[in-house]
């Protein structure tokens, strides 16, 4: 255990030595520490050390009953909280078998994707920031702002949502929220261009990110990699397709593959495509919401899943975000495990990183779209 | 039953659990698996194709009985497949390590010895993953109680003198 800690230089090598990125490193976004082992700025090895975000999620859970677990949902991830709000209702619905109008889906749908733009144009922003572009930043929190904006006008709240509720959603969406909605896809159509223009296009950051990071094909299956990273490998894999949950088998949308084998701009690319997906997803959703209650007629009083495991998936804006709960059949589970993307595709660097440069660790970090505290839960 | 099912449950120590006395929702196929055969197991669904989703350890000790259960979950890209590998450990709570066949199982494995004390048999570093290298327990044990609750609390409050000149 001492042997982690030593900064001096390998014994065996004086050329080499020991520098921990983080845990205050702004390109770790969060409390995240790397330990580099460097020759020069060559990376020898490295190794995160997580949990400083560590919040005991799943300790919590195991003390207090299913709905008193709500809002601690999307605190789990801080920037798509709405996709993890509504996963953590639809895992409960799943496990005590209670359907949805299908109103409340398709609202939870659109929230949903709103909320998948929202946190990827937060890491395009934070993204070319991390590379020396500051620009797209400003240009990226604008407009994620319209979002937040819509969000908290039937939400209350900007990041942690607790919209979902087991049987549907707290508040009905009216016109004026449907207004906002298609006015900002209509709006974020032609802004996705100008981000191409601005940062697709640009040389300096093609030159950062073309062929920089490579996470192949043959990581997949050892690490279990999903989400934008497993689609940037050319794995054309979607939660919402594979198992579609919520409704969205009624929604036409493509799921984007890279085409460079995996590096740092395929991620980008997939990102960018699917956020013109989402709007599509969008777009089709706000010209089907039908009529009718937003909450489930019959809601138990006391939720109660059946004794046994359940386990229910969704796609996060970061991937395969799955949820075992194991129930005895009382009010309070035995166990709720967070099965987290970012933990799964952080815990791939100690393979990825060796043999690149330190200043592509900034870039291959940025990229694969980590949020600390969904790593430490 | 597929033939991937047949092909596990052939192994020795892994038997098909009871559709009607486990209930796993969300997965296709369940198993009771001593902790023997969860390499042979593991090595199976490698070579089918199919990745590990997580490794989720549980304390079911009660009065009755029980112990410390692992539960290792497999499924393929493509359509959905899960199988759900239910391993109850001896009371010493060894379990052995499927990192050279699954290098993603490294964290899980981590995280199993942190949080439930399970020792990974030839892990090749076993070693705590989300608490501080220094902390003794194991948090997400059932009869779990923090051994020096004060060192988790800032140092001293400010008093009323030192509000003074703020």
């Amino acid at each position: 255990m001492a042997e982690t800690m030593e900064l001096v230089p390998d014994a065996t090598d004086p050329k080499t030595y020991y520098l921990n990125m983080g845990p205050q490193h702004p390109s770790t976004h969060g409390v995240l520490r790397i330990r580099l082992h460097l020759e020069g700025e060559r990376i020898l090895g490295a190794d995160p050390i997580i949990g400083y975000g560590h919040r005991a999620h799943e300790k919590m859970a195991e003390n207090r009953d299913y709905l008193q677990f709500l809002p601690n949902s999307s605190r789990v991830d801080y920037l798509s909280g709405m996709i993890y709000n509504l996963a953590y209702c639809q895992a409960i619905e799943h496990a005590i078998e209670l359907d949805v109008p299908e109103r409340a889906e398709v609202i939870r749908i659109i929230c949903g994707e709103l909320n998948r733009i929202s946190s990827h144009l937060l890491w395009l922003g934070t993204f070319v920031l991390d590379l020396g572009g500051f620009t797209p930043f400003l240009y990226g929190f604008d407009d994620r702002e319209k979002i937040l904006d819509i969000l908290d006008s039937i939400t209350g709240s900007r990041l942690t949502y607790c919209y979902g509720r087991f049987g549907g959603v707290t508040m009905d969406v009216d016109d004026e929220f449907l207004r906002r909605t298609s006015d900002f896809c209509d709006y974020f159509k032609r802004r996705l261009g100008e981000f191409d223009e601005l940062v697709t296009d640009n040389v300096i950051y093609q030159q950062r990110t073309k062929d920089v990071g490579v996470i192949s094909s043959d990581l997949i299956q050892d690490y279990a990699l999903s989400g934008p990273v497993l689609r940037a490998a050319g794995v054309a894999h979607d939660v919402r397709k594979t198992e579609p949950y919520g409704g969205y088998d009624r929604f036409d949308f493509d799921v984007p593959v890279g085409q460079r084998g995996g590096d740092c701009f395929d991620r980008h690319t997939v990102r960018m495509e699917e956020m013109r997906q989402s709007l599509r997803i969008i777009d089709q959703a706000l010209a089907c919401l039908p009529d009718g209650p937003i909450m489930a007629a019959k809601v138990p009083k006391r939720i109660r899943p059946p004794a046994g495991d359940h386990y229910f998936a969704v796609e996060s804006a970061r991937g395969h975000f799955g949820m075992f709960i194991t129930s005895d059949g009382t009010d309070i589970p035995v166990r709720h495990k967070l099965r987290t993307p970012s933990f799964v595709n952080v815990s791939t660097m100690p393979v990825v990183l060796p043999g690149t440069m330190l200043a592509d660790t900034v870039a291959i970090l940025g990229s694969i779209d980590i949020v600390v505290p969904e790593i430490d839960r | 039953m597929t033939e991937l099912a047949g092909r596990v449950t052939s192994l020795d120590g892994i038997s098909a659990a009871d559709d009607d006395a486990v209930l796993a929702n969300g997965c296709q196929h369940v198993y009771h698996s001593q902790s023997s055969a969860i390499r042979d197991a593991a090595r199976l669904f490698r070579d089918s194709d199919y990745h590990l989703e997580h490794i989720t350890c549980l304390d079911l000790r009660s009065d009755e009985g029980g112990g410390l259960r692992l539960s290792y979950q497999f499924n393929v890209h493509g359509t959905s497949d899960r199988h759900l590998l239910l391993v109850d450990l001896a009371p010493d709570a060894h379990a052995p390590t499927i990192v050279d066949i699954f290098r993603g199982a490294d964290w899980y494995e981590r995280e199993a010895f942190d949080m439930h004390g399970v020792v990974i048999d030839d892990h090749p570093d076993l070693r705590r993953l989300l608490m501080p290298e220094d902390y003794t327990g194991h948090p997400l044990l059932k009869d779990f109680a923090d051994a020096d609750p004060e060192r988790h609390i800032m140092a001293a409050p400010m008093s009323e003198e030192d509000e003074g000149d703020g």
